[in-house]
């Protein structure tokens, strides 16, 4: 082509692409999600991956050890547990025998790191080592008197209190709440399954977690999902408190710094709708910000409206995860065998 | 030439469209019932800074130049309301879509009742959850459904007076997923004087196939015959007896969930 016509074509196509950025400065605002102070840019590609090599089915539950990696479980058993680095990059993969992997929790006991893993499939509590090592089981808790057979204990999750003590919870079986010590040995049951609202039971009893927010009185908070609410339990197992949280069919509660975060799975049924989104608490277990959903609207008499998704950022979100930075990674259940997404915490 | 002018173009037309990655959630929708005598509100709510509900009456998918909700909106004919969200940073919503009935339905029978019980967990009220005009969720465990295991439902309705009637509204619920299908036959039979009675209608209904949307959500079947004073009705909802091949529940009896049956 002539030398001039190159110049001219040059010339338009900056022009173009100049008129193009400036275009997208004002019209193309990356999607803020939130509300309040807590609001994030969404980030779809953080995860990279390889479906080929690094496969997941649901994506269960993610905890973040002291290198700053986020291990995450699923229930694929070509690798039950991936870790990532920052950049969603796979460090590690290993893990082929947990069909049922569902609740992690990670817990340093004095330096050493373990991991806690639920399996509802093996009906079992697993502690394993970082390289995925297993140090000790918890079968189905015969003893307590509650259990007929193995397959009424379908665990989901595991808390574990500092002087590690372990809390583990029976969603998807019979909704108990089961604590031992440190090595196992059983030191009370209580929750169980229960008419929705009666105080003190517990349905689709989820997750749950140790609350240290208020050093003075430490809480277990537990989820108790098909009746949208978190409840409050002493330590002792007696019941102080249900927080309604209506349309919110929340997961595990995560405790980071002041707040509780929730990955809501679902806001409406059936429980396939994709009308999951994220919610935060403030330290008086008061919604502040709803990632994926509607402004949270308490009325005059302090009573939480109804909260429903507006944004389709999500479909079953089923954990969330805080960086040390505040940004959020949300991993999904039975959404196309989703990776995790991350959110990045902006300030305004 | 051509390569840098689509370059820019494919340019220009990423960085604009990259803000429309997220489609927005359809608006919340509520109102007592969609059955209504003169008239019923119904009002909407979509708490999402900057963003808009709009609807039609006509049965129209909503498009950016319709109506924008305001306030409740008062209805006075039977329509069907379509609602959707729209906002400048995402893509629309899907459109959701209510039906609303108005009346005249018949005055309430002076006995009723179901020839057989429904299935234990889904009793409800028994026969008068299908004749009180409350409306179920889509919840079926919520106490308005009656749930039927392969067995038919048969609703035997009685007034004193001779009263005119044309047709009915079955309000049901399909999830193919929970093993609830359609039926696949809805007869209605009359009589004057209790004894001898004629068949008004008889209708039967294929099973849809695997993925059709017949297989979940809220359906209406609404059935007409000549009108007729008559004293007695008997409606007979037959339940699929057996699911078909591409089921999980394959050969099994499928489940029938009705929760309202009105007489016009």
């Amino acid at each position: 082509m002539q030398r001039r016509q190159f110049i001219q074509q040059t010339t338009t196509f900056g022009l173009a692409l100049g008129l193009g950025v400036r275009g997208w400065a004002r019209s193309g605002n990356p999607v803020v999600v939130g509300h309040g102070d807590f609001r994030y840019k969404i980030d779809t590609h953080w995860c990279k991956a390889d479906p080929t090599v690094h496969p997941v089915l649901d994506c269960h539950e993610m905890v973040l050890d002291s290198k700053g990696r986020i291990v995450m479980c699923t229930n694929e058993t070509k690798n039950n547990i991936l870790i990532f680095n920052k950049d969603g990059e796979v460090l590690e993969a290993f893990g082929n025998e947990y069909p049922g992997a569902h609740g992690l929790t990670l817990f340093d006991e004095g330096g050493t790191e373990y991991l806690w893993l639920t399996d509802y499939e093996r009906h079992e509590v697993i502690k394993m080592d970082m390289k995925g090592r297993v140090v000790l089981t918890l079968g189905w808790p015969a003893d307590t008197g509650k259990y007929q057979r193995k397959e009424d204990f379908r665990p989901t999750e595991t808390s574990i209190a500092p002087n590690g003590d372990v809390f583990v919870v029976d969603g998807y079986g019979m909704d108990y709440v089961i604590h031992y010590s440190p090595q196992g040995h059983l030191k009370n049951i209580f929750g169980g399954k229960g008419q929705a609202g009666e105080p003190g039971k517990l349905n689709n009893a989820h997750g749950i977690a140790f609350d240290n927010r208020n050093p003075q009185q430490p809480v277990l908070l537990v989820t108790s999902r098909a009746d949208n609410a978190l409840k409050r339990f002493a330590l002792d197992g007696s019941f102080l408190e249900s927080i309604p949280l209506p349309g919110a069919y929340i997961c595990r509660p995560v405790v980071k710094g002041n707040e509780v975060y929730f990955a809501v799975l679902i806001s409406k049924l059936p429980w396939d709708s994709g009308s999951g989104f994220v919610c935060i608490l403030d330290k008086n277990n008061k919604v502040v910000s709803l990632p994926g959903g509607c402004e949270p609207q308490y009325d005059a008499a302090g009573k939480l409206g109804t909260m429903y998704q507006t944004i389709r950022l999500f479909k079953h979100p089923h954990d969330v995860l805080i960086d040390d930075d505040d940004n959020l990674y949300v991993a999904q259940w039975n959404s196309g065998r989703v990776y995790p997404v991350r959110l990045e915490r902006t300030h305004l | 030439m051509k390569i840098i002018t689509f370059t820019y173009i494919g340019l220009l037309c990423g960085f604009t469209l990259g803000a429309q990655e997220f489609q927005l959630a359809p608006p919340q929708v509520n109102y007592a019932s969609p059955f209504f005598e003169s008239g019923t509100s119904v009002n909407m709510a979509f708490a999402l800074e900057g963003a808009e509900i709009r609807y039609t009456l006509d049965g129209t998918d909503p498009g950016p130049q319709s109506p924008v909700y305001a306030g409740p909106l008062v209805l006075k004919e039977s329509c069907v309301l379509k609602a959707a969200t729209f906002h400048t940073s995402y893509r629309p919503s899907e459109p959701v879509a209510f039906r609303f009935f108005k009346q005249p339905m018949v005055e309430r029978p002076d006995s009723f009742w179901l020839e057989q019980a429904p299935a234990a967990r889904y009793t409800g009220k028994g026969a008068l959850s299908l004749i009180d005009k409350v409306k179920g969720s889509a919840n079926f465990g919520d106490g308005n459904w009656l749930g039927f295991e392969g067995k038919t439902l048969a609703l035997h309705l009685f007034w004193n007076k001779k009263t005119k009637m044309k047709g009915l509204i079955i309000s049901r619920l399909n999830d193919a997923g929970a093993w609830i299908f359609p039926p696949v036959q809805i007869s209605v039979r009359g009589s004057t004087d209790g004894r001898s009675f004629i068949t008004l209608l008889q209708k039967k209904l294929k099973t849809p196939d695997e993925g059709s949307p017949l297989l979940s959500g809220q359906q209406y079947d609404e059935l007409h015959w000549p009108a007729r004073k008559l004293r007695y009705l008997e409606v007979l909802i037959e339940p699929l007896q057996a699911l078909p091949s591409w089921h999980q529940g394959k050969g099994a009896p499928a489940w029938l969930f009705v929760d309202e049956i009105l007489i016009r």
